[in-house]
């Protein structure tokens, strides 16, 4: 992990504004140097090899560039995955409805729908091969309907001209100026955790508000769906990621774990009101503080491993100490004869509890955090993974939607005998999987559209003005060369990728001079007039056919996100912390950018997540400690405080399956029940909570009960407006 | 530390160097050998075509059988050649008797006085005596040729070789002139080597060749001449016989290639060729050195 | 040794075969030295990579060929 070079400091302005333009703009403009050294080797190679169509050879190093190596190393990998799989499914189909052209683009059309569902299910690089497996077969089969007997000569054609841009672009952008993923991804690990200590010690010393908390969890949910993708891309480009990618992905994990715990234990404080709370609040005080103060210097510095194993060190001679200030507190809180003694002890327990775990959680992260330095670690034994969760109806929209699409066009190109109908039906496949991967297919839609007409312009100004002019291979890429930049430069902004990639790609499949340049005005504006309407129709299909950024998707979502509790409830306990809390960050972050630009959308949002994580990681808790429990009589199957948590679990579940006030009323009888129960078990152990599972189960049953009662949750606004 | 740096970034070049030399190396013995990967095995193939027309009553051979030069390979029906040959045979017989009427005619007058006989009619007799004669040389050649002909109702094997892709039987009609056996030249064996015209300054008449076949068999030989033209594809000729120049060019040129004949050492035992076939070619000088290659760049 | 090599009746030339040979013994190769983590100590450990994978290439060829 040590192998990148470290930023010098540099002295002077003008060389802090070089370091700083090189930070910013320069990662850009090395972008388009790189896309375009690359465009230009592969378009040589191209036209030496004797390639039939350097057109597919361009738009690949175009579809997998992206500027950081370990993106294009994965890109490429699920390209060449997604393009065999294209070409298995392909080749056969062609053998079967050589003839019969109905069948035939019936199947295609299935194919593609299933392959833009599959890309709109996962959406990291998963997707990209789904994505890429519906346009390989599009690509192959639209020509074998008119040529069936040369289909399997070109299917070999094109893996090869893929394969020759994939080699490209790999080489290029990993030898020449690399910008590593590896290194973004150390420097998004190490700014999350500066972020969230700072976040933690402000909040542990009770200076946050509401509007910060909302948006800091917002972002580390995106950020851990995020460092997921990071994490893969880096392992295909970094040996060194790929023997750490266990313990990144606990890492990851533990994060999320993290800010969960913390999330209650501040949800936990903000619900201590009035004078006892007050009370309650100045006994913890003492005990947050010092949690706070190990956690506070982390808010100010990027911190490498080095630090967090110090990190580590110090809060293992901390915890005692902490334990004891806790009981400390405890006994300051009993002699307080003006509060009702027993509430604030439970709300005492449960905090305190709460805060002990947290302070277990940070140091199993910086545990974690500072194995990276080793090599191998005993840590990288970690079974458990990111779980993607997707919305399945949204996926079978999109598939249903690009499905139609194909068959509409693809009708239409059957009774008109349209020359060109292959790219007009190819280029609606290509566009609807592509926007399907995206979180806004609409607006993904549109600019798409936008940049092939200008491929369009510039293809034809350039075949009827610019090419006739020129003689040789340096003049053609000379007058390639703005188009190139102009995408690549496109490319790199995050907010105008589709910009650049319908200018890149239409205009290296249709525009494209072959070696042996022909110049055929009526087939350029054929196929340019067929791209440009099938981009235009696929647009108005996502715009029109229940596009996903609708009440209906989101509301849907919610729905999703609320079913978590019940997987909390259900699920095999084996993997089910990382499961649920990955599955529900995944959730979360997909409907919260679908309902961009809806604040109150958003809030509504994240109060579910609150309040699904809440409950969830409770419950999940619950199940954790029942099933470690010793054999003891006080703990058996059949005892009465294990039936009424049962019960409870099963209120839970129709509470978040129906969210209404009835159903609120149940949950909380159940739970008062439950501790009711616990409370008259008796048991020989010492009543702390590190000795007695009761204890334990008892903070985690006030717990759920609180946050039920918590009048800023989203239960107790669907209860309200039923 | 900086030493550690120092040696990571000279090892990390060294092998980088010792990667250039290599590809280097590699694409030296690639590309600037002379060798090419499309070569085809040829022969003489021989269209054999009967000298006489008729109906065919006898294929004496068999599709891909081996024949020796004058084997019999189809016999077409002799009966009206030899009816020919009786015919010219009689019609000899009738200008002898002529030609022997004409001659003592002649032998007569000119034994007779000039007073019994006019000059012109003893000249006349000498001119029709030998005027049959003429006819009687001409029956004679008719003989030959219809004799001929009936021999030649027996069509033999002009070379050694091997019958192929038969498609003619018995009870079929030939035309004459037209093609009815190929017969494959048994001692023809050439390879035609497809060389890129950047690799043919490495090659002279003379330097030795290995050709190995797709199915694993080496051959060997020596190159016996190398084509002097191929055809101009930028530039067929239109209909007016001018020039049709193609207005574009490629953006990137591509070499063209040239066919090279190679004389084939007698093959291996057990080698089975066949016109047609695909190998590989590779060509070495006959000292054994490489030749230096023309700087291209 | 023959420069290339009849498979499934498709004529390929042996840079491919090698290739595919190659990227498998690399890809062992490779996981094995970063096991060993050698490559920390690699100045830009992805041209390294690249580059030993091109000599462990370009060195079968040219035996292969010899």
């Amino acid at each position: 992990m040590d192998n990148v070079p470290p930023i010098p400091a540099p002295r002077g302005a003008l060389r802090r504004a070089l370091a700083e333009w090189a930070q910013d703009e320069g990662r850009v403009w090395a972008f388009v140097f790189k896309a375009l050294l690359t465009a230009f080797l592969a378009l040589w190679l191209a036209y030496r090899l004797e390639l039939p169509q350097p057109s597919t050879v361009l738009a690949t190093v175009f579809i997998v560039m992206q500027p950081q190596s370990g993106q294009v190393l994965a890109k490429s990998f699920y390209r060449i995955v997604g393009t065999l799989l294209g070409l298995t499914v392909m080749v056969p189909l062609i053998a079967l409805f050589a003839q019969e052209r109905v069948l035939f683009l019936l199947c295609l059309a299935l194919w593609i729908g299933l392959c833009t569902a599959g890309a709109a299910r996962y959406r990291d690089f998963r997707g990209y091969a789904c994505v890429l497996a519906g346009y390989t077969a599009a690509m192959i089969g639209l020509p074998a309907i008119a040529h069936p007997q040369g289909a399997f000569m070109q299917a070999l054609w094109r893996v090869l001209e893929i394969g020759l841009g994939i080699l490209c672009s790999g080489l290029v952008s990993a030898l020449l100026l690399p910008q590593t993923s590896s290194a973004s991804l150390r420097t998004a690990l190490a700014t999350r955790f500066r972020d969230f200590a700072g976040f933690a010690a402000a909040g542990l010393a009770g200076q946050l508000d509401a509007v910060r908390v909302e948006q800091v969890n917002a972002r580390f949910a995106a950020e851990a769906v995020g460092l997921d993708n990071l994490r893969n891309a880096a392992g295909f480009e970094d040996p060194h990621i790929r023997l750490r990618s266990g313990r990144l992905a606990r890492l990851n994990n533990e994060f999320m774990v993290l800010t969960t715990r913390f999330h209650a234990l501040y949800q936990l404080l903000q619900r201590q009101q009035g004078e006892a709370g007050v009370l309650i609040r100045a006994a913890l005080q003492p005990c947050l503080d010092a949690v706070a103060a190990q956690l506070a210097p982390f808010g100010q510095l990027l911190a490498d491993e080095a630090d967090l194993a110090r990190l580590a060190e110090r809060l293992t001679g901390e915890r005692h100490r902490l334990m004891q200030t806790i009981r400390d507190g405890r006994r300051q809180l009993a002699a307080l004869d003006d509060i009702d003694a027993e509430a604030a002890l439970l709300d005492f327990d449960t905090a305190a509890e709460l805060l002990y775990r947290f302070a277990d959680d940070l140091l199993g992260y910086a545990h974690t955090y500072a194995s990276l330095r080793e090599h191998r670690h005993a840590r990288e034994q970690w079974k458990d993974s990111f779980t993607p969760r997707a919305n399945g109806l949204a996926a079978a929209v999109a598939g249903m939607r690009s499905a139609l699409l194909i068959l509409l066009l693809g009708t239409f190109w059957i009774a008109s005998a349209w020359p060109s109908g292959s790219t007009f039906v190819l280029t609606a496949a290509m566009v609807s999987a592509l926007a399907s991967t995206a979180a806004n297919p609409r607006r993904l839609s549109w600019q798409l559209l936008a940049g092939a007409s200008g491929a369009a312009l510039y293809a034809g100004f350039l075949q009827f003005s610019v090419l006739p002019w020129l003689d040789g291979f340096a003049l053609l890429c000379s007058a390639l060369a703005p188009l190139f930049a102009l995408g690549a430069w496109l490319l790199a902004r995050p907010a105008r990728t589709g910009y650049g990639a319908g200018l890149l790609l239409w205009f290296c499949m249709l525009g494209l001079p072959a070696n042996l340049t022909v110049f055929d005005p009526y087939r350029l504006f054929n196929e340019y007039l067929a791209a440009l309407l099938s981009i235009g129709l696929a647009a108005l299909a996502a715009t029109l056919i229940l596009p996903p950024d609708r009440p209906w998707l989101w509301r849907s979502l919610e729905r999703d996100l609320r079913q978590r509790v019940v997987f909390a409830v259900g699920g095999k306990l084996k993997g089910l912390v990382a499961g649920f809390e990955s599955g529900t960050r995944d959730l979360f972050n997909q409907a919260y950018g679908l309902a961009a630009g809806r604040p109150a959308v958003q809030r509504r949002l994240l109060g579910w997540l609150f309040a699904v994580l809440e409950i969830g990681h409770a419950l999940i808790e619950l199940r954790q400690e029942q099933a470690r429990l010793p054999l003891d009589a006080c703990y058996a199957e059949d005892m009465p405080w294990r039936q009424s948590i049962r019960a409870l679990g099963r209120a839970l579940v129709r509470l978040f399956i129906q969210p209404d006030e009835g159903n609120r009323q149940r949950a909380l009888a159940a739970v008062e029940q439950a501790i009711a129960a616990v409370r008259q078990t008796p048991e020989e152990r010492p009543p702390q909570f590190d000795t007695s599972p009761l204890r334990r189960v008892l903070s985690y049953l006030h717990f759920v009960r609180s946050s039920l009662l918590d009048p800023n949750s989203p239960l107790a606004d669907a209860a309200a407006s039923p | 530390m900086p030493w550690k740096r120092i040696v990571s970034v000279v090892f990390t070049l060294l092998v980088f160097a010792a990667a250039v030399w290599l590809v280097r190396s590699m694409w030296l013995h690639y590309m600037d050998a002379a060798w090419t990967r499309d070569g085809r095995v040829r022969a003489e193939v021989i269209n054999v075509a009967p000298d006489v027309a008729g109906l065919v009553v006898e294929v004496a051979v068999h599709d891909n059988q081996t024949v020796k030069q004058g084997d019999l390979l189809l016999r077409i029906d002799p009966e009206h050649y030899r009816a020919a040959v009786q015919e010219a045979e009689a019609l000899v017989a009738a200008r002898q008797a002529a030609l022997a009427m004409r001659e003592d005619n002649a032998a007569r007058r000119a034994d007779m006085d000039e007073r019994v006989v006019s000059r012109e009619s003893r000249n006349d007799a000498g001119h029709l005596a030998a005027r049959a004669r003429a006819d009687l040389q001409e029956a004679r050649a008719q003989l030959d040729e219809a004799r001929l002909n009936l021999k030649r109702t027996e069509v033999r094997a002009p070379v050694d070789g091997y019958v192929t892709n038969l498609n003619l039987f018995a009870g079929d009609f030939a035309e004459r002139g037209e093609a009815a056996v190929a017969l494959v030249d048994s001692h023809s064996w050439y390879v035609y080597g497809y060389f890129e015209e950047t690799r043919l300054p490495l090659i002279r008449v003379g330097d030795k060749a290995q050709m190995r076949l797709m199915s694993g068999e080496e051959l060997s030989g020596r190159v016996e001449g190398i084509a002097r033209g191929i055809y101009d594809r930028d530039n067929p000729e239109s209909r007016e016989l001018t020039a049709d120049v193609n207005p574009t060019f490629n953006w990137v040129r591509l070499a063209q290639r040239v066919p090279v004949r190679i004389h084939l050492d007698p093959p291996p035992e057990g080698v089975l060729l066949a016109a047609g076939l695909t190998c590989t070619v590779i060509i070495t000088p006959p000292t054994g050195e490489p030749r230096a290659v023309p700087q291209r760049w | 040794m023959p420069r290339e090599i009849a498979l499934f009746g498709v004529y390929l030339p042996n840079l491919t075969l090698l290739f595919l040979l190659t990227l498998a013994g690399g890809w062992v190769i490779d996981r094995l030295v970063a096991w060993c983590g050698l490559y920390r100590h690699a100045w830009h450990p992805t041209l390294l990579r690249v580059s030993l994978f091109t000599c462990l290439y370009g060195a079968l060829v040219l035996y292969v060929y010899h």
